[in-house]
């Protein structure tokens, strides 16, 4: 028997972060990510689903993303509809690099397909814009060239660098 | 912030054009594995085959009384072209005459008048020189003719070839005698290919304004002239299954006619083959055919006609290099002199002004690839 039927609570359910937050959120919306509505589905509805990789200002971004996304409940959306989704979309990426990096493994994690494209084609966009040092700072990449290495690399493929 | 999971970061760099990720190999040794992986160069392949993130046109000078020079042009979109920037060709003689044998996948494959042949990637400056391979005159056989080239990717084994034919007369007669022989990139090597070719008599079509050949999923294909009892008959298309190594023969839907003054040239766009005729040269009369289901010749259908005064100059010849991401333009080389955007619906065109082109060229596009990065033994411009 589906626990959305007997529930009186139903419509709405209850993530919790990694760092203990909880949020509630319309089934409907949560729906957009697929390890989500595949938890509901397996009857998740009744407890709260716990977010183990998200922590709680992450997740509240996200649930912000699950409501502008959840399905319209009047059928087909409009274009005016979208191309708003659209510019809202582009605000809502245009964050600092660190909570970028954070949404996009969010969108990973729980499989949110428009917001994992979303992010990383602004991840690519600012690492086209960037140079090597730039990179590894924004990532937090260690440089695991010794100097000799990094330098016979680079001579290599000088031209990549003008 | 924890590390990126390597699927991520894969699809994250596969977004990227070919300049940054040859410069990206250098942040960390993780990232210099990634870039090389042959599931990465395959991936970013698909992906910018896909959407055309990243194209350019190599332009080749084609006034024989000027240096053979080849230029690079980016149009990552229809209506934005950059200027032509002067690039480094591998071959020994870096000005002199060169033949553009084919193309796919972001490489181009180019000869000298030596018959020296590379694989080149001009968009990440690397490049794979062929070995020599000797022709063999058959018994009886005194003469034979320039051999015809053609380039091609098998997907099947990811191999990119290329394809040597060779064809022997005796003085005075037409071709009887053919000489086949493949070369595999992964193999670095020439072999001969046991199928016979499909015509005891025939010649290959060449035609100086466009490539001879044409390679489609694994396939390569030639426009062939049968002759029998000494009557040309009307060409043909020859295929050539790169995975079976087997010839087959398709009809084409246009008859040629060498009074008429057809001429005929392949090309690929989109996945299908193309064949774009130019009947009656003094009047520009120009059709483009594409097959829309691969191998059945009922499947021709007539892409457009462009007859005379629908464009607003004259033309002897004219190739198709692009079709728009609409769908509804195709970008269009004439007589090696121009490009314009022909609008196939409103059968309108519009010139298209690229600073620092040569006068005369011939063009062929390139998808941005990083297929000879890693592997092969290349060697680097």
């Amino acid at each position: 028997m589906s626990s959305t039927l007997c529930c009186s609570f139903a419509k709405n359910v209850t993530l919790r972060s990694s760092d203990g937050q909880t949020f509630e959120v319309e089934e409907a919306a949560a729906q957009v990510s697929q390890t989500i509505k595949r938890m509901i589905e397996d009857g998740c509805t009744g407890s709260v689903i716990p977010v183990p990789n998200l922590t709680g200002p992450v997740l509240a971004l996200v649930i912000e993303y699950f409501k502008k996304h959840s399905p319209p409940s009047d059928g087909c959306p409009t274009a005016l509809l979208e191309m708003e989704i659209k510019d809202w979309d582009a605000k809502f990426v245009a964050v600092d690099n660190d909570t970028l990096l954070d949404l996009t493994l969010a969108a990973h994690y729980l499989e949110i397909q428009g917001l994992l494209d979303l992010t990383c084609h602004r991840v690519a966009d600012i690492l086209n814009d960037n140079s090597v040092e730039k990179i590894r700072e924004i990532f937090h990449i260690k440089n695991d060239f010794t100097p000799e290495e990094e330098a016979e690399e680079r001579s290599k493929i000088q031209w990549a660098f003008e | 912030m924890s590390k990126l999971p390597t699927e991520l970061l894969d699809d994250i760099l596969s977004l990227l054009p070919t300049k940054p990720l040859v410069r990206f190999q250098c942040v960390s040794k993780r990232w210099y594995a990634l870039i090389n992986g042959a599931k990465f160069i395959k991936k970013h392949l698909a992906r910018s085959i896909h959407i055309s993130q990243e194209r350019i046109l190599v332009v080749k000078e084609r006034d024989f009384d000027r240096p053979q020079s080849y230029f690079s042009v980016p149009f990552p979109e229809d209506d934005r072209f950059g200027s032509a920037v002067k690039i480094h060709q591998p071959l020994p003689d870096p000005e002199g005459c060169t033949k553009i044998v084919g193309y796919c996948n972001g490489l181009v494959c180019i000869q000298d008048l030596e018959e020296e042949i590379v694989i080149w990637n001009p968009l990440i400056r690397k490049y794979k020189k062929l070995p020599f391979e000797p022709i063999q005159k058959p018994s009886g056989f005194n003469e034979y003719c320039l051999p015809q080239f053609a380039f091609g990717h098998d997907p099947i084994n990811d191999d990119y070839m290329v394809f040597r034919v060779v064809e022997f007369y005796k003085t005075n007669e037409v071709p009887s005698a053919f000489e086949v022989k493949a070369y595999s990139l992964r193999a670095h090597s020439w072999r001969r290919v046991e199928d016979e070719w499909p015509y005891e008599k025939s010649y290959i079509c060449s035609n100086p304004e466009a490539l001879s050949s044409a390679s489609l999923n694994g396939i390569l294909h030639w426009l062939v002239t049968p002759v029998t009892d000494g009557v040309h008959l009307s060409q043909t298309l020859v295929g050539f299954d790169l995975a079976t190594e087997k010839f087959r023969v398709y009809t084409l839907p246009v008859q040629s006619d060498c009074n008429a003054m057809t001429r005929m040239a392949l090309e690929v766009w989109g996945g299908r083959i193309l064949l774009c005729v130019c009947k009656d040269v003094s009047m520009g009369f120009n059709e483009v055919w594409v097959m829309k289901e691969y191998g059945v010749a009922s499947s021709w259908t007539r892409l457009y006609t462009i007859v005379h005064g629908e464009v607003p100059w004259n033309f002897n010849h004219c190739k198709p290099l692009v079709i728009s991401k609409d769908g509804n333009k195709v970008l269009m080389e004439h007589d090696s002199k121009h490009l314009f955007w022909y609008d196939i619906r409103k059968k309108s065109s519009r010139r298209v002004k690229i600073q620092g082109m040569p006068g005369l060229f011939q063009t062929v596009t390139c998808v941005g690839s990083l297929v000879l990065l890693h592997g092969y033994n290349c060697d680097s411009i």
